[in-house]
């Protein structure tokens, strides 16, 4: 029951902690990549490193066409990007203005949900969507009008009266703080810029292969234009989760360490009380080599019993932590919004999860057998006798 | 014709450090269908003289014939075998498997030797109403008095049919009455099955039992009776 305990409770504290770790990875990659950047991006070759509308792209039917060729890709979300100086009243503010068609970007980034207050954009429509935070720094509300003043195509003024069609929550509190969202067409209207957009987003159906999506497509695309998945366009984002990753894995290397011991340690007892027992039975005639294998297949029945009760009970606690993240709070909270993502902690509930956990678990259950059969093949049925 | 031959035995304990010898220069043989006890103070050598006869313990010289096979010449997988075969233990504090009842106790012996299930129930059952337990098969040690465990661990001695059952201080933990019906059981399966019992002991109702008893001190036989059977 010891040994049961041991193992169940060891898979519980190892799959929660892997499953933070995880979640907050994809946390973080959704938050960043799939709120806004999106896991592939196609743009003109020069606009990553100088992100201006004059190294904009034209979005027509045979560029479409191509892209939808892809098998991965299973939308477009054209956006045009650019930035401006927002004012309402004598508040003003430099602010990121983002044309959008506004059906499939909604496809990609659920966008028309984040709406708190008013409401979304229609295609044609004529208003703009701000961010919670910089509505409330320009102290503009829906029906509000926000004035902008940018540059438009090739240094063409651009400004304009826009009138605040609803408030967005982003997670992330720098989005929130910059966002003017506004139709594509109006964005085009606004930058004096027809027909063209700054990047066309992809849409995937498998993001773990964005990378050969990407490097697939670039090959095909016209000259002057490249394709680039996140991990190229976000270096930092993956430099982090990489080291948090490790950092995770060393925390969790501890936990598998205090797991083995904790179970090594109602091994070694087990043993220690049927010393005398085992004397017995290698007195009488059974083979010391028999009494090892049968303790053997004893001890490992016990600790997948435990590594499935602890997988059965995990799954419904992982699942609810899954609907349910945990908000973080103090200097955690301030440190996950460092990095511009809400602070929660998302457990994930990835099935190789429970099949990695378990297997670990199982594995250093199987080790610690070593010390009973070790202990058998030695045994001295004189000795175990007096014990 | 014997069974046990003992030649020239000694045992010394500690023999790096400071030597106790436990045996000092041993010469025996027992015949079969002896019911002997070995007697003598504590320390005397009896429990070691036990052990190694049963192939538990090794000797540091001399050695120890059993139907012509000298223990000390069987590998340690052998010896175990051997032991199943050939040898039946009684000990001092019983020893029964507590999560096995008393017939599975009986009938461990006969399943580690290969015996056919039927063959085994019937001996075990067999046994254990020698022993007068036949309506306890079903209970574990820990629902039996001591005097109950220890008819069990009898029966378990003589479930292999043996060529001699080894039993060190049998009756150590028993009261009067526990003792006296044990000491029948094993000298009643003694003329049955021919079966030579050879006991340590300190207790003079088992002494007086024995038609042979062996005495020693410091390691050492100091006398060697053989009475006839009343």
């Amino acid at each position: 029951m010891i040994t049961i305990a041991s193992v169940y409770f060891a898979v519980i504290f190892a799959l929660a902690m892997r499953s933070m770790q995880l979640g907050s990875y994809d946390n973080m990659e959704k938050n960043i990549v799939g709120m806004f950047n999106g896991y592939i991006q196609v743009q003109d070759t020069a606009y990553w490193k100088n992100r201006s509308i004059n190294h904009s792209l034209r979005y027509d039917n045979s560029l479409q066409h191509i892209l939808r060729s892809d098998r991965n890709v299973s939308g477009l979300v054209p956006r045009l990007e650019s930035f401006a100086l927002a004012s309402s009243g004598e508040l003003t503010k430099g602010v990121m203005v983002i044309g959008i068609d506004p059906g499939p970007e909604d496809l990609l980034t659920q966008l028309a949900a984040r709406v708190n207050q008013g409401n979304y954009l229609t295609p044609t429509d004529e208003g703009v969507l701000l961010g919670e935070k910089l509505a409330a720094y320009l102290q503009l509300s829906v029906n509000d009008t926000l004035v902008l003043i940018g540059q438009g195509y090739h240094g063409v003024s651009a400004a304009g009266k826009f009138p605040v069609r609803g408030l967005v929550h982003y997670p992330n509190p720098d989005m929130s703080g910059q966002m003017v969202v506004m139709s594509l067409s109006q964005a085009q209207y606004f930058l004096a810029i027809e027909g063209r957009v700054t990047s066309i987003v992809l849409d995937v159906r498998d993001r773990a292969m964005a990378g050969e999506t990407a490097a697939s497509l670039d090959s095909g695309l016209p000259p002057g234009l490249t394709a680039m998945d996140w991990k190229t366009m976000l270096p930092e984002l993956v430099q982090a989760i990489e080291s948090d990753n490790a950092s995770g894995k060393i925390m969790l290397g501890i936990l598998y360490m205090v797991i083995g011991f904790g179970i090594l340690g109602t091994v070694i007892m087990m043993t220690a009380e049927r010393r005398r027992e085992m004397g017995v039975m290698v007195a009488v005639g059974l083979q010391r080599w028999k009494l090892a294998l049968i303790t053997a297949l004893e001890t490992l029945t016990l600790a997948l019993i435990g590594v499935a009760a602890g997988v059965v009970t995990a799954i419904p606690l992982l699942e609810y932590l899954h609907r349910h993240p945990v908000p973080a709070t103090g200097e955690m909270k301030e440190m996950i919004e460092e990095y511009g993502m809400e602070a929660v902690l998302v457990f994930s509930r990835d099935p190789a999860l429970y099949r990695d956990q378990a297997l670990i678990v199982a594995l250093i259950a199987l080790t610690t057998l070593a010390y009973p059969v070790v202990s058998i093949l030695l045994l001295k049925p004189i000795r175990a006798l007096r014990h | 014709m014997n069974v046990i031959e003992i030649q020239g035995l000694e045992k010394v304990y500690n023999e790096t450090v400071v030597p106790v010898h436990a045996i000092r220069g041993i010469d025996l043989s027992f015949e079969a269908g002896e019911f002997a006890a070995i007697v003598g103070p504590s320390g005397s050598g009896k429990t070691t003289l036990l052990n190694i006869m049963g192939g538990l313990d090794q000797p540091s010289s001399g050695r120890v014939m059993i139907d012509q096979t000298e223990l000390g010449r069987l590998s340690p997988r052998q010896l175990i075998r051997f032991r199943l075969d050939h040898i039946g233990f009684v000990f001092q504090s019983y020893n029964l498997i507590p999560v096995l009842t008393a017939r599975e106790n009986v009938e461990f012996i006969m399943q580690l030797q290969g015996r056919p299930k039927q063959e085994r129930e019937c001996r075990t059952l067999e046994l254990l109403e020698a022993v007068g337990l036949g309506e306890r098969t079903d209970s574990r040690p820990s629902r039996l008095s001591g005097g109950q465990q220890q008819r069990v661990a009898v029966a378990r001695a003589l479930a292999s049919r043996p060529r001699f059952v080894l039993a060190d201080e049998p009756t150590a933990n028993l009261d009067s009455v526990s003792t006296h019906t044990l000491l029948d059981i094993m000298e009643k399966l003694n003329l049955e099955e021919q079966m030579t019992f050879i006991f340590s002991t300190h207790d003079v109702r088992v002494m007086n039992k024995a038609r042979r008893v062996i005495t020693m001190e410091d390691g050492k036989v100091i006398s060697d009776v053989k009475r006839s059977a009343d």
